[in-house]
């Protein structure tokens, strides 16, 4: 069975996310839902600030979900705010218009440029870094 | 050599039923197509049924020939519309056998039947009365009810069910008093199969006149349907869980109780008299249609009456529980599958969930194999918290489905399963 939108990458991540889990120290921390299923993820940020970037999360998900926080965690620390928050942006804009592979985003990113192909399938993908967004602002 | 003769015969027979049912299967034309290049398995039947050649051609032919808006008019195309449309009302009240075809209220679907009574009912309700729902209701069953309470200041309270999905029928009988002015029950649950015994409920809540409210929307395609014989106050189904069309549903109602609650929405067709002062409304079951209504949609209802009228139902529901058990056996051979819903008196509807395994996942990828199931929460997220479960991927059989479409379902599963676990 082939199946482009779950690559071995993608289903690794899943299985072994970065900054899974909560964090020892938490300055705070914002929790969605997917309405389309019911998932649930919570995103922490880790430390005493918000002004360096270290976030955390925890999620009941679809491996879509938790490959796409794995990437967020890891690919946003160390930002500072501002930076973040419009790396964030740019990710979910195009993740939700399926413009991933145009822009020059982290390699780690491509794993997920199939999901402009299943519809039904972008909000798992998007759910991290819109729970990031209202965290951070 | 005995067992294996009865497996034998067994096979034989369930053949025999497939050969009949597959010339039901050529009536849906949807069918007969690829996805992904492979063929069409349609197993979200529990979500929407397919739709017969009958159907598709009673609204076409409708459009085509009859259309123009009903009552009132004194031209042809009105009068034709006007009889289509009172003729598919005439086929439900036999359906359901409503004593009275004016106790047929055509309605968006469950959901808006469900909303019309919540809304209608709120003069019947005080501050401190009690409406009972159970564990296992449909999102649709549970908010418009919510919503009564906050206008009324009642109280909505939650039958619990077993682990197996059924009604604890002593903790309910224990729930009603004198307090309970409403219980809505689903009949058939969409999530877990669960057949309810409504006949024993709408019973224990009558000898405390409360109100009864039976979710239909599962089960008026399966389970032949008797309104006086089960002598409840509302029963409710949609017209595209049946073969209909979307956007046509049904809300049969007692005529006192009818006659007693308020009008739903307001405007043209629910009207007897209209001055700048008062208003005056129209008599059963107009009361409660105010607006042009569905009428493509009350003719689609009606021919897939007939459609249903014409099938051998007892044949239909031992070819759907034969894919069911067929199915149940498969997956329970299946490594770290869990059934959710094993209820003694279900209905073909198999929910399950793979350890570890999200249910978007699986459904994701057996749809490259062409198969489709519902996957997630299926509008009863409390019922999931119950399981503790984020949702099921859920496989729910209707007439047109096969043993070998079973088969094809289970290598695909065990293809995801294999797939995401490296």
């Amino acid at each position: 069975m082939t199946s482009n939108l779950y690559k071995n990458q993608l289903i690794e991540l899943s299985h072994n996310p970065y900054h899974f889990g909560k964090p020892e120290k938490i300055f705070s921390s914002n929790e969605a839902l997917n309405p389309l299923c019911g998932d649930k993820i919570t995103v922490y940020q880790s430390g005493d600030s918000i002004q360096d970037i270290d976030l955390w999360f925890e999620s009941v998900s679809c491996i879509i979900c938790s490959a796409s926080a794995s990437i967020l965690a890891q690919n946003s620390e160390g930002m500072d705010m501002n930076d973040g928050i419009e790396f964030m942006k740019q990710v979910e804009t195009a993740l939700k218009d399926g413009t991933l592979l145009d822009h020059n985003l982290p390699k780690a990113l491509n794993c997920l440029g199939e999901i402009n192909n299943y519809p039904s399938r972008i909000t798992c993908a998007t759910l991290p870094w819109s729970t990031a967004i209202e965290l951070l602002q | 050599m005995a067992s294996f003769l009865a497996i034998a015969k067994i096979d034989v027979m369930n053949a025999k039923r497939e050969k009949e049912m597959m010339k039901i299967r050529e009536e849906f034309p949807i069918l007969d197509q690829k996805i992904n290049g492979e063929d069409l398995v349609y197993l979200d039947n529990a979500a929407s049924t397919q739709k017969p050649r009958t159907v598709i051609n009673a609204i076409k032919n409708y459009y085509e020939n009859d259309h123009s808006n009903v009552h009132r008019g004194v031209h042809t195309l009105s009068v034709r519309a006007t009889e289509a449309y009172e003729r598919a009302r005439q086929k439900v009240t036999e359906f359901v056998n409503s004593p009275n075809k004016h106790q047929i209220i055509f309605t968006k679907g469950t959901t808006e039947s469900i909303n019309l009574i919540a809304s209608s009912v709120t003069n019947l309700i005080e501050k401190n009365d009690e409406i009972l729902i159970t564990a296992m209701e449909h999102h649709s069953n549970i908010v418009p009810w919510q919503e009564l309470c906050k206008r009324t200041g009642a109280t909505l309270k939650v039958i619990p069910i077993s682990e197996d999905g059924d009604i604890l029928m002593d903790k309910y009988r224990e729930m009603v008093t004198n307090k309970t002015k409403l219980v809505s029950v689903v009949h058939l649950s969409n999530t877990l199969g669960t057949i309810n015994p409504i006949e024993k409920i709408i019973n224990k809540a009558k000898s405390h006149s409360a109100i009864t409210v039976i979710d239909g929307a599962q089960a008026a395609g399966h389970i032949p349907i008797d309104v006086q014989k089960l002598d409840c106050d509302f029963y409710l189904f949609s017209g595209h869980k049946i073969y209909g069309p979307t956007g046509i549903g049904v809300l049969y109602g007692k005529e006192d109780i009818l006659n007693k609650i308020d009008p739903y929405q307001y405007g043209g067709e629910m009207i007897l008299k209209v001055t700048f002062d008062e208003t005056t409304y129209n008599d059963l079951p107009h009361k409660f249609e105010a607006g042009t209504p569905n009428i493509a949609g009350a003719v689609g209802i009606g021919a897939s009456i007939d459609f249903i009228n014409s099938l051998d139902r007892d044949l239909c529901h031992k070819h759907e529980m034969s894919l069911h058990d067929y199915a149940m056996d498969k997956l329970e051979r299946i490594d770290g599958i869990r059934i959710i819903g094993r209820s003694s008196n279900k209905s073909a509807i198999l929910s399950f969930v793979i350890d570890g395994m999200h249910p978007h996942d699986i459904g994701t990828i057996i749809n490259q194999k062409g198969i489709a199931v519902r996957t997630g929460h299926h509008c009863t997220m409390p019922l999931m918290d119950f399981y503790e479960i984020p949702g099921t991927v859920r496989a729910s059989f209707s007439i047109y489905n096969t043993h070998s479409e079973i088969d094809k379902l289970i290598d695909a599963l065990k293809l995801a399963i294999k797939m995401l676990k490296q």
